[in-house]
């Protein structure tokens, strides 16, 4: 069902990026299927060893994730003068990654210093992470430049992004009662300014039964971020569960993506096809309450982690 | 003697090819710069050295980098229509550094709480060595936007792909028996798209013996790289072997952003067989986040987070340029 839909989006959506964009007066939708790569920093949890050692000695563990389906619709309005339009778009991702490591020397790195369970142990460590990414966009898009098949255009708008990761860990020993787990959950949203240019480029005009124009996209922007921040942590072992009071700051963010689009047009309606790939990341925008003494619960401190998407986009259209 | 030879040659042969006063249609050029930087990686703090006493009471030392030598060489091909340039450019750095602190009062800072302790307020020396090489290319379109008042302001697009290496080696020595070693050898690189605006303004022209034009040369651009960071580290000390570590982290991948700028001063002089540019000026790059290290946060010896540090580079390059 969730596929389906990503393929009627595909269906009734229009590549506003595409240079083929509304005639002035005429409408736009667009719809992308996107397959991304989210990473939060610091998804490490557990060492583990070949063999016992007097030390710490193996590779630490990473659950970071893998690639993940979402999906981007939009739409864009062209005006009738001064070669201008306004957008709109909508991003949503969600990823879900587990990873279980089972081994005779284990050491835990979760989320505090303090855990009930030995410094090497031989048991099973799992961890678990979801996340949601949301984003809503709007543009006025201004042409500066159009010569030689170069297309180049001026964004100036806002962006809100919602942000929530959840991290959870647990430690279990072998043939024992003795285990430990850790949550930590984030949350950020924030809205600001949005500036940034996109241009593309003719490659060829294709003719024959399917004529249409082939041509390279590419779009930037950076955002300042209001953004609220909450964090919290929770540890079964310890007895410990703190939530932090929510913060403001300033964020910074970088979007960039490109792709090559092919343009066609019908008796009615013009269709447009991209495919490409998306970078975007979200300076310091994951927290991490770290507690940081196994004998002092509240000598805390605070991390901050970049979240980073990138990965592919394919995007059909249909402009009236 | 080899290194001035190689900026010497890299000088008489090469051209500025971001400068577009050299440019001209269907032309190749070739540029060679000769890069004296100053690579800057957060905290290289190694060592508080200060007076005996119970209590931490000193200077925290650091081993950050000076500036060293480096180069760029580059091509680019002018197209005959529509003021448009294509540029390959590949730039490296390597820079090492080391230092030795000695004295009756000497608290280690770098590894676990282990070394911590067995290092604190000790008498002997503390030695750092950092090991940096950086490597960039990048492949950029140039697209004339504006030529009027003595202006030229073009928009600049492609791609870059960088690669960065960090070893950090920390010794603390009370006696030749009594030692303890910490290092960590970070790498990442990644590529990503690279946008940009070249921008030139001419200041003034020579017509008397030596014809010329002197204008001021502004690039600024930024990337988006897809990174791959690796990172291992290991601990040996003499006192608590078991405090010891030998940690290989799995590599991840992150979206990196980087931010370039120069400006300068250019002198283009025109020959009957070719065009000469000469260029002198600063710049500035800055990679966010681009290292990581593990931070121990506790004497439970597994407990750990990792620490993101920026990669920074600035300081002086100096350009030489043929325009065939």
């Amino acid at each position: 069902m969730k596929n389906f839909c990503v393929v009627v989006l595909l269906l009734i959506g229009t590549t506003v990026f595409a240079h083929r964009q509304p005639c002035p007066g005429g409408w736009a939708i667009e719809g992308s299927y996107i397959y991304l790569l989210p990473s939060v920093d610091d998804t490490y949890f557990v060492i583990s060893g070949p063999e016992a050692s007097l030390g710490v000695a193996g590779t630490r563990i990473n659950n970071d994730f893998g690639f993940n389906s979402g999906f981007r619709v939009g739409g864009a309005y062209a005006f009738c003068t001064c070669d201008r339009q306004v957008q709109g778009y909508y991003t949503r991702l969600r990823a879900q990654q587990s990873k279980t490591i089972s081994g005779d020397h284990l050491w835990a790195t979760g989320v505090g210093a303090f855990f009930s369970i030995p410094s090497d142990f031989a048991g099973v460590a799992s961890s678990n992470n979801t996340l949601l990414y949301q984003r809503v966009d709007g543009f006025l898009d201004q042409k500066l430049l159009c010569c030689c098949g170069v297309n180049v255009s001026v964004l100036a708008g806002m962006e809100y992004s919602y942000f929530k990761f959840h991290q959870e860990v647990d430690y279990t020993v072998t043939n024992t009662a003795q285990f430990a787990a850790a949550n930590n959950v984030t949350k950020t949203w924030g809205v600001g300014p949005q500036l940034g240019v996109c241009g593309d480029y003719d490659i060829c005009k294709l003719e024959g039964s399917c004529p249409g124009v082939l041509s390279f996209n590419i779009f930037t922007s950076g955002s300042f971020l209001a953004s609220k921040t909450s964090t919290r942590i929770g540890q079964t072992a310890s007895f410990v569960d703190i939530n932090d009071e929510a913060s403001w700051r300033l964020i910074t963010a970088f979007h960039t993506r490109l792709g090559f689009n092919y343009a066609t047009r019908f008796s009615c309606f013009g269709v447009s096809l991209e495919a490409g790939y998306e970078f975007n990341t979200y300076l310091r925008n994951a927290t991490k309450l770290i507690v940081g003494d196994e004998d002092v619960f509240s000598a805390t401190g605070i991390n901050y982690y970049d979240f980073d998407v990138q990965g592919l986009y394919l995007s059909a259209a249909f402009i009236f | 003697m080899k290194k001035l030879t190689c900026i010497f040659i890299l000088l008489a042969l090469t051209t500025m090819a971001f400068a577009d006063r050299g440019s001209c249609c269907g032309c190749w050029s070739a540029s060679g710069s000769y890069l004296y930087l100053l690579p800057s990686v957060d905290d290289t703090y190694f060592v508080v050295s200060g007076a005996p006493g119970s209590s931490i009471n000193g200077t925290r030392e650091n081993n950050d980098f000076n500036f060293s030598s480096g180069f760029r060489v580059a091509g680019a091909y002018d197209f005959c229509d529509c003021a448009r340039t294509f540029e390959l450019s590949y730039s490296r750095l390597r820079e090492k550094k080391s230092k030795r602190v000695s004295g009756d009062a000497l608290w280690a800072t770098v590894g676990n709480e282990f070394v911590a302790r067995s290092f604190s307020g000790f008498a002997g020396i503390a030695s750092s060595s950092n090991d940096l090489l950086y490597q960039r290319l990048d492949a950029l379109f140039n697209q004339q936007m504006l030529s009027c008042c003595q202006l030229d302001l073009s928009f600049v697009a492609g791609m870059e792909l960088a690669y960065c290496r960090l070893n950090n080696a920390v010794r603390y020595q009370i006696s030749a028996a009594s030692f303890g070693d910490v290092n960590q050898h970070s790498r990442s690189w990644g590529v990503g798209p690279q946008l940009g605006i070249d921008g030139e303004y001419a200041i003034c022209s020579f017509s008397d013996s030596c014809p010329g034009l002197v204008s001021l040369h502004v690039l600024s651009s930024g990337s988006l790289l897809a990174s791959k960071i690796r990172y291992k580290t290991n601990q040996f000390t003499t006192q608590f072997v078991q405090g010891d570590f030998d940690i290989v982290d799995e590599g991840t991948w992150r979206v990196v952003p980087v931010f370039h700028t120069r400006m300068g001063l250019n002198y283009t002089a025109c020959f009957p067989c070719m065009t000469t540019v000469f260029e002198i000026g600063y710049e500035f790059s800055v990679y966010f986040r681009n290292i990581n290290s593990i931070v121990f946060a506790d004497d439970v010896r597994s407990v750990a987070f990792t620490k993101y540090t920026d990669f920074d580079l600035q300081g002086l390059y100096i350009s030489a340029i043929f325009t065939f």
